[in-house]
């Protein structure tokens, strides 16, 4: 967005107040030259004799700094989210640090997580056939079953009959 | 009785393998196993005792296909619990009574009834001999979203009928 409110355009980027002044008391001068309130009369005494002539034409420079890109992007961070954090930047910034924060931590915690499903889902299969977690897993170990908690809960579920032979396994003698 | 008993879960070899190749995906591994109905008959169980087995089926932790965070348990229709059994000094009145106390909101309203008053019933009110039970199971369920839902799949008769003949099918009760 080009800012040419003050009726013309500057050429790069910020400009001092003083020009601005001038500039809008040159702008300004022949509407207000006739009065006689206050600006009238400054304006015409406060008119610098040579005055910086102005740019013609669009000088593009942006009205916002980059600073809204970043704000963008994180507040596209934050799609879904309740109230303000959604829309605005301070608040979506607090959201959104929390938001990573637990990400973070429950990337370590889904393996735990995980780990806690197959543990009560061979304990399940276990019993149905007679051995409990405990003994299963002892059973493991002493007959060199090398397989992980992972690989028995999915055998439990979609290769009963697989599981079913490596409780058989367990159970012999030996 | 042991979990074991429990363990009908039913057989595994004309499931769909596509379905399950995703155990871990709780709408696959709901879909896969429809709710099994048990029968318990009540008559001389130890209440507590009880309550904690009915508490293991109705999560759905017997079952191999179980998830954290869905409604993946049993039906449980329990009979005969007005002969359910409170050891030791619970049923009497006085010392050593088993209390049942709770608070309905209201200044000055914190209720107490006696087991022996649920269920008998006192001049007021009925006696409710299935809230015994009903009791101890839900506190022995996680206190969670699911807590509700799961209570529900309990059905707790006082006396030798109930309304599930279609879904029991003349099966055997399992304690």
């Amino acid at each position: 967005m080009f800012r040419l409110g003050l009726g013309r355009a500057f050429a790069g980027g910020l400009c001092a107040a003083p020009q601005a002044t001038a500039s809008a008391a040159y702008s300004m001068a022949p509407a207000v030259a006739h009065r006689a309130g206050p600006l009238g009369g400054l304006g015409r005494a406060a008119l610098p004799h040579v005055l910086p002539a102005p740019l013609t034409g669009a000088v593009a420079a942006p009205a916002r700094g980059f600073a809204s890109r970043k704000h963008k992007k994180l507040i596209k961070m934050a799609k879904g989210y309740r109230g303000r954090a959604n829309s605005v930047y301070s608040v979506a910034l607090q959201r959104v640090t929390k938001a990573l924060q637990y990400a973070y931590r429950d990337r370590k915690v889904k393996k735990r997580e995980f780990r806690k499903t197959w543990i009560e889902r061979i304990n399940a299969a276990g019993r149905q056939h007679g051995i409990g977690y405990s003994r299963l897993i002892n059973g493991l170990e002493r007959s060199n079953i090398e397989l992980n908690r992972k690989v028995l809960a999915d055998l439990a579920v979609t290769e009963p009959m697989s599981f079913k032979s490596v409780i058989a396994t367990i159970k012999q003698p030996k | 009785a042991s979990i074991a008993a429990w363990c009908t879960w039913g057989s595994v070899e004309g499931r769909d393998a596509r379905i399950m190749s995703l155990p871990l995906a709780v709408s696959r591994t709901i879909r896969s196993t429809k709710p099994v109905w048990h029968l318990v008959d009540a008559k001389g169980q130890v209440t507590g005792r009880l309550a904690t087995q009915l508490s293991y089926i109705l999560r759905g932790k017997h079952k191999p296909t179980y998830v954290k965070n869905a409604d993946c348990g049993d039906n449980v229709v329990v009979v005969n619990a007005r002969d359910l059994v409170l050891t030791g000094a619970k049923l009497r009145q006085g010392r050593g009574a088993k209390l049942y106390r709770w608070h309905t909101g209201h200044p000055g309203g914190l209720k107490t009834r006696t087991a022996k008053e649920i269920i008998e019933g006192n001049g007021r009110a009925a006696g409710k001999p299935e809230e015994i039970l009903r009791h101890a199971v839900a506190g022995m369920l996680p206190k969670n979203k699911l807590r509700k839902l799961c209570l529900k799949r309990l059905r707790i008769y006082s006396g030798p009928a109930h309304e599930y003949e279609e879904e029991l099918a003349g099966k055997v009760s399992i304690i």
